[in-house]
């Protein structure tokens, strides 16, 4: 799992290639997007909503992997299984890693801004 | 609506916007037009409007998730294609398995790999199209079944005028006949003859459908034409067989069976070609005689190889003629076996009461083929053979009647042995009279006393059979054999008609003289034995009721008779 790349840049090319114009848009949009789905997540976590957190961690995951972002997919998707299997009992060091993760992954994309 | 380049109009629905975002990007770039909804409701609300003709639906989404949409949007598009792509990042195979069972058409997993999105898109515009296609030739098909539909329904209401029913409603006759039947190929027809008779014939054509019903046309129309101008069985037959061997296809031809009954003279001649034997079954003695094809069906032989032979009976009243298409014999029952001839001839040496024979038939077969099967395949007929009471008069015809046309002449018309063998005088001559204005309401009258005196001309005169012959049963068809003989190697004699019509004050008379070249017989001393005259045919009794005076001259082959006919009052 440590071998996954934090972006991936074939991935990342290729959504360059198919967004022209649109790319820096597209990752604006993917940035505010996902400000918003962390700040949502960590509601449910507080609220111990186990329901929501798996489906805003399903959500969450769903554009990571669009975008390119494997790792911080697959955390969102650990996030998501345990939401579904209803017990985010001890889920926090998990969302840490998230927001971690996704700091680097934010940092990356704004480098790759046209 | 798509161009002619192919690009679609593609629904995007998804909650996530950087997902939408991508996938815009990808269809427009596949030069797709693009309309987009952020939930469920939205999707449907979306489809309403824009009509699109494909697509991209996520599963998940808020107000209303991808599965609901997707079953709204399908029962929208009714019998229309529109393909539903579904978006999912669900990886396990009951998720997917949902998609496909909500009404999606694929799915499509995220992260959304471009080439396989357009490949996607390609497959289902091929879908699309093969599936309008299919709609338009479908549509095609319902129109043009239409109108078959209606064009058969021309035809038969044309049919039922020409092939009307004639005289089946008589109270000798009984039949089952479903009202498609022609439709089946099968044709019943009947007539009066002018001498008071009957023709009944009943056809079967192979083949289905309007072709089938076509023949029957021509056919009814000789029929019922020839019937009332006093032609024979055998040159109506002869006719009809040429007609339809002219006009029909290869391998298109008439089954059929004819009847020619003599009330008066109870005698019944049959003609039958390709239909299953028939039953003549005897009041009195309980006997079913089987009467078999002995001919070719009707339009297969040209006319100089389509030979007549009639089978010839005398009947009594009572008797029962049985006639039949295959139908009967072809009906099977469930476990697919045929009802047979056998059984049908179970049920007439089972019969208890000849007048029930025709249900007990009907009755056999239904039983035979149990519930489920429908017999409106049977065609069935049975002509009894009528008592005298029976008989109803033919009724005149009621024409418009002007004083104008040929009231006074004269015709001398002699037939030597050639025109005996070959042709049969009456319909002619007959034609001929019936243009007097007043003699056409009497064509039944005037058929009967010139049919009656010719027969007996040609009979007894110039082929010199002996009547006496007739009255065993062993003799009836050996006096037919010989008639048939003798006329062949005819090579002297004749048959003359002297007809004369003059106006008188009050109608018309016609004075028919037939004289013919045999000896003759006595007939002052006939006369002088009782007034019960039996010499010759039957039918003499009757002349002598219709016309005002009946005469043998010379040695007794020289017969005139004077008939008078009177104006009609009008209103009367």
């Amino acid at each position: 799992m440590s071998d996954q790349p934090h972006l991936d840049t074939e991935a990342l090319e290729e959504l360059r290639d198919v967004m022209e114009d649109e790319f820096n848009s597209l990752i604006e949009t993917f940035i505010t997007d996902a400000d918003k789905k962390l700040v949502a997540l960590k509601e449910a976590i507080d609220a111990n909503d186990a329901s929501e957190v798996g489906k805003v961690s399903h959500s969450f995951k769903g554009s990571c992997s669009n975008i390119g972002a494997p790792m911080l997919s697959d955390l969102c998707r650990q996030s998501e299984d345990k939401g579904r299997d209803m017990d985010i009992s001890g889920i926090q060091p998990l969302f840490d890693q998230i927001q971690a993760e996704y700091l680097q992954v934010k940092e990356l994309l704004s480098q790759q801004l046209n | 609506m798509e161009d002619d380049s192919g690009s679609l109009k593609i629904l995007i629905a998804d909650d996530n916007e950087t997902d939408r975002m991508i996938l815009q990007a990808i269809v427009k770039k596949q030069g797709h037009a693009v309309v987009t909804a952020s939930d469920g409701l939205e999707a449907v609300e979306r489809f309403i409007e824009d009509q699109p003709e494909l697509i991209l639906l996520d599963a998940l989404m808020p107000n209303m998730d991808g599965f609901e949409a997707a079953r709204r949007i399908k029962e929208l598009a009714g019998e229309d294609l529109v393909p539903i792509i579904f978006l999912t990042s669900l990886k396990d195979a009951e998720s997917l398995a949902k998609c496909l069972e909500a009404g999606g058409d694929d799915f499509l997993s995220k992260p959304y790999n471009r080439i396989i999105l357009q490949a996607k898109i390609n497959a289902f515009r091929r879908m699309r199209n093969m599936h309008l296609t299919l709609q338009q030739q479908r549509d095609q098909i319902v129109i043009h079944n239409e109108h078959l539909l209606h064009e058969q329904e021309t035809a038969k209401a044309v049919f039922d005028n020409v092939a009307h029913s004639g005289c089946l409603d008589s109270p000798n006759i009984k039949y089952l006949l479903s009202p498609l039947a022609v439709f089946n190929g099968d044709v019943l027809l009947a007539a009066r003859k002018p001498s008071g008779g009957m023709h009944v014939l009943l056809g079967d054509y192979t083949g289905h459908g309007l072709p089938a019903a076509i023949g029957a046309m021509p056919m009814a129309e000789i029929f019922y034409a020839l019937t009332s101008k006093g032609f024979t069985v055998e040159e109506i037959i002869k006719e009809i067989n040429s007609k339809l061997k002219n006009i029909l296809p290869t391998g298109v031809f008439c089954c059929a069976c004819m009847l020619d009954i003599e009330f008066r003279e109870r005698e019944m001649k049959v003609w039958i070609g390709g239909l299953p034997s028939c039953v003549l079954y005897r009041s009195e003695t309980e006997e079913r005689i089987e009467l078999a094809s002995n001919h070719l069906p009707l339009g297969v032989l040209s006319s100089d190889q389509f030979k007549v032979k009639m089978q010839v009976f005398e009947v009594s009243e009572g008797d029962r003629v049985f006639m039949w298409s295959d139908g009967i014999h072809e009906a099977r029952n469930d476990q697919d076996v045929m009802f047979g001839e056998d059984r049908l001839m179970d049920v007439f040496d089972q019969c208890k009461r000849p007048d029930q024979l025709f249900d007990d038939i009907q009755h056999s077969v239904e039983k035979f083929l149990g519930e489920a099967q429908r017999d409106d395949d049977i065609t069935l007929v049975e002509v009894r053979i009528p008592n005298e009471e029976e008989v109803e008069e033919l009724p005149e015809e009621t024409i418009d009647v002007s004083d104008k046309g040929p009231m006074d002449w004269f015709l001398d018309y002699r037939l030597n042995p050639m025109s005996l063998k070959y042709f049969n005088p009456l319909p002619f001559v007959l034609q001929l009279i019936t243009e007097v204005p007043g003699l056409r309401r009497c064509s039944g009258q005037v058929y009967t006393i010139l049919a009656e005196l010719f027969s007996n001309a040609l009979e007894h005169g110039v082929l010199k059979l002996d009547s006496a012959l007739k009255k065993n049963p062993q003799g009836f068809s050996e006096y037919y054999d010989l008639r048939s003989k003798r006329l062949e190697n005819l090579e002297d004699g004749f048959v003359e008609f002297q007809l004369e019509h003059i106006p008188t004050d009050t109608g018309g008379q016609l004075t028919v003289v037939i004289s013919d070249s045999g000896d003759g017989f006595d007939h002052q001393a006939k006369i002088k034995t009782d007034g019960n005259v039996q010499y010759c045919g039957r039918g003499i009794p009757l002349i002598s009721t219709l016309c005002r005076s009946i005469t043998y001259q010379g040695v007794g082959n020289k017969v005139e008779v004077v008939f008078e006919w009177h104006y009609q009052q009008t209103g009367s």
